[in-house]
């Protein structure tokens, strides 16, 4: 409603693509090992969207990701369909409504022993996908679009001095008095402005 | 002696023959139950509950983790899916938008009365608006998603 026929949308034709036909259970079901499968995919779509901050330019790598996703639902359907159907309708019939994954444990382990004999998947420890993981694509690095400054992906760590002792401080009569407009404690009555 | 051949007969209060028992005079003191096995078994309740709280706590966390973890590893999926969507919404509000306003003299589609939404002709929003996507729907599809922030019908 926004838009005006400046801006360029895509087509119809460009936003084609195949849906992840799967219920909610069954994506949470097959959560970890999907990340574990499609990890580059993943990685590099966010890494564009974060980047760019534009949804028009990340179509092709949410394409890449849906086929992905695609591709593994079909996998794990070929070889390990009923230890998969037998956890996801356990998370759905879960306590609550909520599907937590510990009431589920024993489907879970099935599943999982499964996907390491038949797909050769094996899921990460429990905080792998909690820690920050550094991804670096082929993707040229775009132009600032927050006015950051720096257009490096990963930009090297300078080389910053020590800061000063407090020997020093005869040396500089202001930062006894405390600075003039740059305090620790701006409004209390301890601070001293100025002299 | 003389005259005394009928007395009247009465008796006299006497202590009893061996005399009267031994008055207990030493202090008695209350009946008490111990105090120590209610003192050693609140310690030892607290000792074994430190462990088992903390166990349950780590137990706890890791299922928390574990939920938000699946959520995440689920977002790029999710994201990608959305965007398409919003975008071919968006496309659709559009060019419903050049035929409705089509005889509506100086309106400029996406505009309001010449006034744009994004200046720039360069940005576009990378979460999508209720009001973009929703605008030009019936008023019952916009009750569906009643509880997005700023929305007023």
């Amino acid at each position: 409603m926004s838009f005006t026929h400046d801006l360029k949308l895509p087509s119809y034709d460009e936003l084609e693509c195949p849906v992840v036909n799967v219920s909610s259970p069954a994506l949470r079901a097959g959560s970890f090992h999907l990340a574990k499968y499609c990890d580059l995919q993943f990685k590099e779509f966010m890494l564009c969207r974060q980047e760019e901050q534009d949804p028009r330019k990340c179509v092709k790598e949410g394409k890449d990701v849906s086929l992905c996703s695609i591709d593994f639902f079909r996998k794990v359907r070929d070889s390990c369909n009923d230890t998969f159907t037998t956890f996801w309708t356990c998370l759905d019939n879960a306590r609550e409504g909520e599907m937590s994954f510990n009431y589920c444990k024993q489907e879970q382990r099935a599943f999982e022993q499964c996907a390491k004999d038949k797909m050769n998947l094996e899921r990460p420890e429990p905080g792998y996908f909690s820690m920050v993981r550094m991804h670096d694509s082929k993707r040229p690095v775009p132009s600032d679009p927050f006015r950051l400054g720096s257009t490096e992906r990963h930009p090297p760590k300078l080389e910053v001095p020590d800061p000063p002792s407090i020997s020093q401080a005869n040396e500089y009569p202001e930062a006894r008095l405390g600075m003039k407009f740059g305090q620790r404690k701006p409004w209390m009555f301890e601070a001293k402005l100025w002299e | 002696m003389t005259g005394f051949s009928k007395v009247a007969v009465f008796r006299q209060d006497m202590p009893p023959r061996g005399g009267y028992s031994p008055i207990p005079w030493a202090r008695v003191p209350s009946r008490r139950i111990p105090l120590w096995p209610f003192v050693s078994l609140w310690f030892a309740s607290n000792i074994f509950g430190y462990f088992y709280h903390m166990s349950e706590k780590r137990e706890y966390w890791k299922n928390e983790m574990e939920m938000d973890e699946s959520r995440s590893c689920v977002e790029p999926l999710i994201l990608a899916e959305q965007d398409r969507i919003v975008l071919r919404q968006y496309r659709a509000n559009r060019d419903e938008e050049t035929k409705l306003m089509k005889d509506v003299p100086d309106w400029e589609v996406g505009t309001w009365f010449g006034e744009k939404v994004f200046k720039s002709r360069t940005y576009f929003p990378d979460r999508p608006h209720v009001l973009d996507y929703y605008g030009l729907a019936r008023p019952s599809t916009q009750r569906l998603d009643i509880n997005a922030s700023q929305w007023q019908i």
